[in-house]
């Protein structure tokens, strides 16, 4: 009977230390919140700002504040750092889902072309559209470059997909190869715009495609995060099939995996998540790649954790590098795509090589 | 129960592999199938776990059309093991095994299914291999996994351990278990098998070696030129008549007294 006690105890342990993890994750989360929440071109102690955020909940800290201070809190940086929470849960967990279903650690959520798409789309408007826009009446105008890229994204995504459709069955390998030939496409296209653009469109380019939390407001947000909110949803379903598929196609099916189901689904949810995190934020690069890496080197390849455990540290870690890009060259700030690509590849590296060893 | 194939055609690229073919295998028994290299033997395996859509013929299993059967349902009864399942993402060995418990707990995992996880385990030669992580595995070792994550599919449920319940008859499908084994293994792999098929399981293996089908399988199905070129028992199969025109060597079917079954030798052309 021993084997059978290893075995429990090797269960026992694995759950143990998947709880664990996302206790710490979520203490880390809530941490890089509050503190994001509080620096700026205003700084606030930690304990003013939670004071000022909990007082909606009917909790009264013992530190004082200024309605001033809860204005800018409530109406400038929470939804900053509420945008860069699901953003970042979006794209890390979109990455995992993405890896898990082409069997690849190298994709990306923007692999099935939705970035791409998105950025072009949004880049043709700023370029080619602009005189349009100005003709809008409000709010469309504001919502017109929202709309575009989210619905590039959405028609790259379909003929990423229907290229690697064959006899009614989607070939995940045919759609890593479209994926990245509709990708060049779009950026061979998106250096075009550029270098016809003017400079004040050059500036609006720069943000779709370097990422930027800026455009975040109250309003935004209600529109937005329906969307987001569904591959952090779809995530919760997908995390046992995509176990499966790590084994291959074939095997899923036979674990009895609907594979084509998974396929869709999948897709779907990833494609309406990232486009809508296009549409409001930009292209923010790198997130997505190296979040599910840092949780599988930490815990296991198991989705039941890499997808959860991708949410929390990819929101954490967006929030994190926002509140640093807004900091760091107060009072203007940097693109976030910059800062998480600066940042993350190197420590992306330094845990391969720690690995290696 | 049973698994009834008739009249079944198989094409690849508009090439026939499998030409009419038909045969049957009951609960309880284990059909190997042998034949030369490209002569269809993974497609009849291909084909009966619906991986390969069906020019013409149908495969019933327990009486319904393989295609009826919805995936769930089927998964819990049928478990193939591939001959190779390629895994680059460091699990552990447990992880592996409980994968294949999927079916049949919806991703939550039950103690039940953690004894069974560790008893296919220990019946594969793999007992404390648990933490071990799979991409850490030598070749033959991670087939054995995967063998245990076939049979820890296919599990024989808690109240149909004593007797050969009809209803829920479980199958198991193997493409080459041996492949990549020692002397040792082989007869390991081949014993859970054979045990799985007295369990009350149907067993249908892909094999090369004429000894282990000769040792371990009830029927054999020997293939040739994507047809069937001979049907039976063991001994009646494993004749130099029926073998030397199929794979073109001189072969020795030698009876050694001591021995319950034939050996089969080939000889230097």
């Amino acid at each position: 009977m021993s084997e059978l006690t290893g075995a429990f105890d090797a269960v026992a342990a694995m759950r143990r230390r998947r709880g664990l993890v996302l206790s710490v994750l979520f203490g880390l989360l809530l941490f890089a919140t509050t503190t994001a929440v509080s620096v700026g071109a205003l700084d606030l102690a930690l304990g003013t700002t939670l004071a000022i955020l909990l007082e909606p909940v009917g909790i009264d800290l013992p530190w004082a504040f200024e309605s001033a201070q809860s204005a800018i809190v409530w109406s400038i940086r929470m939804p900053r750092v509420v945008l860069g929470l699901l953003v970042g849960a979006v794209l890390s967990v979109s990455g995992a889902i993405m890896q898990g279903l082409f069997r690849n650690p190298l994709a990306e959520p923007g692999l099935i072309g939705v970035s791409s798409g998105a950025a072009l789309a949004a880049a043709t408007m700023i370029v080619l559209g602009s005189s349009l826009i100005e003709q809008l009446p409000s709010p469309l105008d504001q919502l017109a470059l929202p709309m575009a890229a989210f619905t590039g994204g959405a028609i790259c995504t379909y003929l990423v997909y229907g290229v690697s459709l064959t006899g009614g069955r989607l070939s995940v390998s045919t759609m890593l190869l479209a994926g990245i030939a509709f990708n060049a496409i779009g950026f061979a296209a998106l250096g075009l715009l550029q270098y016809v653009a003017d400079d004040n469109e050059l500036r609006g380019l720069t943000f779709w495609m370097l990422g930027s939390l800026g455009a975040a407001t109250w309003d935004a947000l209600i529109m937005i995060a329906p969307l987001l909110f569904v591959p952090i949803i779809g995530s919760f379903w997908l995390a046992r099939p995509l176990n499966c598929f790590l084994l291959g196609e074939t095997e899923a099916m036979h674990l009895g995996v609907s594979v084509q189901k998974v396929n869709r689904i999948a897709i779907f949810v990833v494609a309406l998540g990232v486009g809508a995190t296009v549409a409001i934020a930009g292209m923010i690069a790198f997130l997505g790649l190296v979040v599910p890496h840092l949780i599988r080197l930490a815990v296991s390849p198991d989705h039941r954790i890499v997808l959860p455990g991708s949410m929390l540290l990819g929101a954490t870690l967006l929030v994190g590098a926002d509140a640093f890009a807004r900091i760091v060259v107060m009072p203007s700030e940097l693109p976030v795509g910059v800062v998480t690509t600066m940042l993350g590849a190197p420590f992306f590296l330094f845990l391969l090589i720690k690995a290696r060893r | 129960m049973s698994i009834n194939v008739s009249d079944l055609v198989i094409k690849r690229g508009g090439r026939t592999i499998i030409d009419t073919i038909s045969f049957r295998v009951d609960a309880g028994e284990f059909l190997a199938i042998a034949g030369v290299n490209g002569s269809g033997k993974s497609t009849v395996l291909g084909g009966l776990s619906g991986e390969l859509p069906l020019a013409a013929g149908t495969i019933k299993i327990d009486g319904v059309s393989l295609f009826d059967w919805p995936l769930d349902a089927l998964a819990t009864r049928r478990a193939v093991l591939l001959q190779d399942s390629d895994l680059s993402f460091p699990f552990t060995v447990l992880d592996v095994v409980l994968m294949g418990r999927t079916a049949n707990n919806h991703g939550v995992e039950k103690p039940r299914d953690i004894e069974i996880a560790a008893s296919a385990l220990e019946k594969t030669g793999l007992a404390g291999f648990e933490n071990r992580r799979y991409t850490n595995l030598s070749g033959g070792e991670r087939q054995r996994v995967h063998l245990s994550r076939v049979l820890a599919q296919v599990w024989p449920d808690e109240a149909n351990t004593q007797s050969i319940d009809q209803s829920t008859t479980k199958y198991l499908f193997l493409d080459e278990p041996t492949a990549s084994q020692d002397l040792a293994a082989q007869h390991m792999v081949l014993s859970c098998a054979r045990a799985f098929a007295d369990g009350g399981g149907v067993v249908v293996s892909v094999l090369h070696d004429l000894n282990q089908v000769a040792q371990y399988a009830d029927r054999v199905l020997l293939l040739s030129g994507a047809q069937v070129a001979a049907y039976g028992v063991p001994k009646a199969v494993l004749t130099p008549e029926v073998l030397e025109p199929v794979y073109g060597v001189e072969v020795r079917v030698l009876d050694d007294p001591s021995m319950p079954y034939p050996l089969v030798v080939s000889c230097r052309q």
